[in-house]
Parts: C-alpha cells; structure tokens; sequence
C-alpha cells in the first residue's frame, strides 16, 4: 500500500542546511532496494519555514502570515510517498534510517494515504514543467483527525479542481490523508530509534492533505490555493513550502 | 528487469530521461565489470540503484558548476594578466576554482586515450553536445558518442582518484590539459574558410578554456604561454586565406586585416608568462615567435635575430629538423643565405625530412638568392615534384623557370633583355 513518510524538521533543515555528501550517500543506500524494486513514488525536500507562509481561510477571507511558524520539530522537512506491504513493516524499515540524519535526533511520520471521502491520490511532484514547485498542505484539524467525511458536494468540487488543475498542468500531485490513528512515529534519540503509535494528540503539527502546484512564485501558490475547495475551509489552514529542486539539493 | 525502474527513479532526480537511460546503462556496465570481479552483491538491485544514483548527482553536480559558476568566472577573467591579481587569486579560498580545476583535470585524467580526453573536455567544460564534438572532428556522431560512454566508464573506476593533482604530479597532468587545448585549437585553426561553422567555433572555445584555465592556475607560466599562442595565431585568421580560400603565407599576408586586439591580449600573456617563469617552456617560446612577427607592422621590420635566437632555444628543448629548417630561414634573413645555406646543407640527408618539400623549397631559395641559378632550379623542380598542393607547385615550378632563365644569362647573372 502506498504510504507518505514526513520527515520532521531539525534545526538543520530549518537553517537551510543542504544535505551533506555522506548523508545524501547514506540515504541513497536507505532507499535504494525500495527505489530497485520500484516502490518509491516520490521523495521531496521542503525548504526552511522562514521562507514559507500559512493562509488562515476564516468567514471567506484568506490571511497570509509569513513563516517560520512554530518549532523545528513541528515542521515538515520532507515528504516521500512509497510502498509498504503495512505500517509494521514500513516502522522496521525506518528503524535504519541513516543516523547521520538529524545527527541522530531524526524523526519521521508515517501516515496511510486516503482522503476519508474517498477521492483518489494522483499525480507525480517530479513532474516536469517550467517555474518553482510548492507543497501546500492542509494542516489537520480535529474533525480531520475524526476521519469526517466533507459532504458529497465539497468533494465533487475537490474533484473537479484536481482534474481541472492537472489539466492546466500546474497542480503535480495531490494526497489525501487517513487520521494519525493508523499512523505512526519513528524517533531516533542519540541514534536510536523508538516506533510511537498514532493517534498524535497535537493536532496542530498533523497534515490532512497535500498538494503540489507549480508556480513561477510563491504568490501563485497562494492564489492556488484561494482558489481551491479545501474541505472544512470556513476555518482552514493551509502552510506553503517551496519544494527544493535536485540542483538546490545536490549541488555544490 | 531493474533498468526502467532505475532509469524512472534517476528521472525524478535529474529531470531528463535521455541522462537517467545514458546512467543507468553506465550502472548496467559498472556491474558487468565489477561482479565478476567482486562477486554479485546480495542485494543486485539496490546495488545498480546505487551507483547510478551517485552518478546522477555527480552529473547534477557538474551541471550546476558548469552552468552557472563557469560563466562568472569566464567573465571574470578578461583581463587577468596583472600579477598583483594573480597573486590575489591564487590566495583566494576558492573552492569554485577548485571544483572547476578538478573537473578540468578530470576530462585530461591520464587513465583516458588523448581522443576521450579532447572529447571530454569539449563535453565537460565546453559544453559542446556529441554531435557538435563529432562534427567539429568530421567523425560519426556514434564514434564520439563511444568515446565518451568508454571514458566516463574508465573514470569509474574506484581506482581513479579525483583531485587536483600537486607537485611534479601537476606539471605533467598539466601537461596533458595545455596539450587538449591547443589540439582542440588546431584542429579549429586547421579547418579553413567555409565547411561547418562548429570547426572555427572551436578556436573560440578553445581560448576560452585556456583563459578559464589562466584564472584558476594564474602562476603558471606555460598556460599563460599557450593562451598567448593561440591569441596570436588567432589574430590572423582573417588574413590567412584568399578569397578562393587558398592559403596565404605569413611573409605575404595583408597585415592590416590581423585583429589587433587579440595580438594586444597574445603580448600580455606572453608578458605574464615571461614574468612568472622566464617564457621557457614550449607554448610561451612558440608565442614568444609569433609574437616577433606581430610586432612588426610590415614584413621589412621584423626582427629576425630574435626569432633565431628563440628557434634556438627551442631546438635545445625539442630538436627537430623541422625546427633546424625554419631556424635556417630565420638565419637567412638576419644574417644572409650562405650562414644559412651551412645549416640546410646539414640537413639534406636527414631521412626524416625525405619528403618534405620545403627542404628542398628553402635551398633552392637560398642557392637563387646566391646566385647558383642551376642548382636553384633543381632544387625547385625537386620541390614541386614532391608537393601535392597544385598552387604550391605553379609557384615552384615558376621559380625553378625563373632561375633556369637566369642560368641561360652567363657571368653574374644580372640584366635582362
């Protein structure tokens, strides 16, 4: 089943700290029998939340706040979208998460994928295009974290955005996302790992869904993202993060 | 088979379907030369995905440098031949430079034949695709294709170290770069007027590397030696050819129509090259050469003595009887033609000048200027039975009639009828 793994956020990835040779090597090694047997979809870095900005949708108004918005480990860092047979198996694979990560302090979250009223995930992130990529990803709320299910006529507009989006080319890739109770945590202290089941109770730091856009800035991103039926959205969230690109990432 | 999921994962990292298929057929070989040798890892897949997973980055790597670092230091270095900046230079903490000379040092690595090098540094560093590379060469497409798969190949090897090398170790691996430039130069600076436009190209590209290179390796007196060179021989490339595309001789080019900029460049870095190390080595005593004749605003001025005296430094580093024959010339018009004559006589029985025609070309000039009009006229016949360039054989063919009508007029040889 596919799954999304967020790795959170360390005072590293929030300085902007690109990944140094050996880590880059050791996390090529982690993935690489996955990426062999074609089981990895998807593997983004988000750059810092100082660059980034939340849209705070209240009584049909969007406020944009800009970032950094909240500890580093309560922000994203990356997202890979891959293939576990279940969530038993998915936690053992991370326990070898490369150490030098985090310098041992990593911590990653695993989340079923599913948009509670069933529409489907679509989409590849790395798709090719013209202009910057961002995540926007609608920060959870505690009817998400119920597993509500939005009415029939939210989700025929969600639909038809997706399509009409992926049609126009610049939405990539979108993911809806089960409750944290079928999720888990992974976190590594001075090295070792410690598998935590879901439910989280900090519902500010979950994600219910995400998208990525191509925009040539980020306020193409917002405008998206205005413009798009979030379900829930009288009181929604939404954070925007430049996804880094490969040049960014590995070059010198 | 793992190649498509392989070549799908390198796609996400490197955006371009043609580089993953090239790297992922590159694991593929790694593979068939490693595994058995080293045996078949326990896990093939990741194994494969692996190294071309760090390929791919080294490619993305490369990409950048050359993309956008390469431009900032070319414009950079226009004019670099103040040794304060020099010095200013080398101090830096540059690790720009460093990759770049790395990567330069790469595409020259001695591991690879002298054609992957020119290949390679054209791709690396020129960022010429294989199909200018292969038609600024006149070879097929797929041979310079080969060349490259079979370099990266050897570049693979977890033998070959990567970096920039120090000491002797330097001179020689710099060595092997100056001589991939100035091939390069040549085989551009060869390929007369018309034909592909990519064959000039290559002097241009030429010169930008070796001015790159004067940037990043700034004390080193024989880049700045060989940028001079190419500075000079550039500054003629308009004068070189007459219209029907014939070339012209240097002694008889129309001297206005030489580009007085780059000669100005050529005598800067051959200036640096003097002051940094003294102008000695090859390249900065072949532009030290041309330099005698660009500075001459008509043949009549030229200094003579001078470009003598360098033909004879040089032949104490590289003897060649081609050398002697042009130190002759020299040696004819500083200090007239029976000196001269001397040295050619010398070289009349060297086996290795056996068909060259300008042996016999130069003596029967020397002869003729001495008033042994038979023998001139041998010599000239000699001559233009040996070259295969039609207009080259008219010419000696109306010297040799023109010496022979010199003979019919017995005593000295003067007056006309």
């Amino acid at each position: 089943m596919k799954i999304v793994l967020f790795r959170r956020g360390d005072a590293d990835s929030e300085a902007g700290v690109k990944p140094w040779p050996a880590l880059v090597q050791a996390m090529g090694d982690h993935f690489a029998a996955l990426e062999a047997e074609g089981r990895v979809y998807a593997g983004e870095g988000l750059k810092p939340s100082s660059q980034a900005v939340r849209v705070t949708f209240k009584d049909g108004k969007a406020v944009v706040t800009d970032g950094p918005f909240a500890e580093a480990r309560e922000v994203i860092a990356g997202i890979s979208l891959i293939d576990m047979p279940d969530m038993d198996t998915a936690a053992e694979w991370l326990k070898q998460w490369p150490i030098e990560d985090a310098h041992g302090n990593a911590e990653i979250e695993i989340r079923d994928l599913g948009c509670p009223g069933g529409l489907p995930g679509f989409g590849d992130p790395a798709a090719p295009g013209e202009g910057r990529r961002y995540a926007v990803m609608l920060l959870s709320t505690e009817a998400a974290e119920a597993d509500f299910v939005p009415p029939k006529e939210v989700l025929a507009k969600m639909a038809d955005a997706n399509r009409r989006g992926q049609d126009a080319g610049h939405l990539l890739a979108g993911e809806g996302l089960k409750s944290s109770r079928s999720g888990k945590r992974v976190k590594f202290t001075g090295g070792k790992p410690q598998v935590i089941d879901g439910p989280f109770a900090e519902v500010k730091e979950l994600v219910a869904g995400f998208w990525i856009v191509r925009a040539a800035s980020i306020a193409g991103a917002i405008a998206w993202a205005e413009g798009y039926p979030f379900p829930g959205k009288e009181w929604a969230t939404v954070e925007i993060r430049q996804l880094y690109e490969p040049e960014e990432l590995f070059g010198p | 088979m793992e190649a498509p999921r392989i070549i799908a994962a390198l796609v996400r990292v490197l955006r371009d379907v043609g580089t993953a298929e090239e790297l992922a057929q590159d694991a593929l070989v790694a593979a068939l030369e490693q595994w058995p040798r080293d045996g078949v890892p326990d896990k093939p897949g990741a194994w494969l995905m692996t190294t071309a997973r760090n390929r791919a980055i080294d490619r993305i790597r490369h990409r950048v440098l050359v993309e956008k670092k390469h431009e900032a230091i070319s414009h950079d270095l226009d004019d670099v031949y103040d040794e304060q900046e020099a010095r200013m230079f080398a101090a830096l903490d540059d690790d720009i430079g460093d990759d770049l000379l790395r990567l330069v040092f790469t595409a020259c690595h001695p591991v690879l034949s002298p054609e992957a090098q020119v290949a390679l540094t054209l791709r690396l560093l020129g960022g010429l695709s294989t199909d200018e590379i292969a038609r600024a060469f006149l070879l097929p497409e797929a041979t310079i294709a080969q060349r490259i798969v079979r370099a990266k190949r050897a570049l693979a090897d977890p033998a070959v170290v990567y970096e920039v090398p120090r000491g002797e170790d330097l001179q020689a691996r710099l060595a092997a770069v100056l001589r991939v430039v100035y091939l390069v130069f040549n085989e551009g600076y060869a390929a007369t007027a018309g034909g592909d436009w990519m064959r000039p190209a290559l002097c241009d590209e030429a010169l930008r590397l070796g001015r790159v290179l004067a940037g990043l390796m700034p004390l080193e007196s024989e880049v700045h030696g060989l940028v001079a060179l190419m500075e000079l021989q550039a500054s003629r490339a308009s004068a070189r050819t007459a219209a029907d595309g014939t070339p012209i001789l240097l002694l008889e080019q129309d001297r206005s129509r030489w580009d007085r900029l780059l000669i100005q460049r050529g005598l800067a870095a051959l200036a640096t090259a003097e002051r940094l190390g003294g102008a000695a080595g090859p390249y900065a005593l072949q532009a030290a050469l041309a330099a005698c004749h660009a500075r001459a605003a008509r043949p009549e001025d030229t200094d003579w003595n001078r470009i003598h005296a360098l033909y004879q430094v040089l032949l104490r580093q590289t003897p060649s009887p081609v050398i002697e024959l042009n130190r002759a010339v020299a040696l004819s018009m500083a200090q007239g033609p029976a000196a001269a004559l001397e040295v050619v006589d010398r070289l009349k029985d060297d086996p290795a000048l056996s068909g060259y025609h300008l042996l016999p070309s130069v003596r029967g000039d020397l002869l003729s200027k001495l008033g042994r009009h038979d023998e001139a006229a041998a010599e000239f016949h000699r001559a233009a039975a040996m070259t295969r360039n039609d207009r080259e054989r008219d010419l000696l063919n109306e010297r040799a009639t023109a010496a022979e009508k010199l003979i019919a007029r017995p005593g000295t040889g003067q007056g006309s009828e």
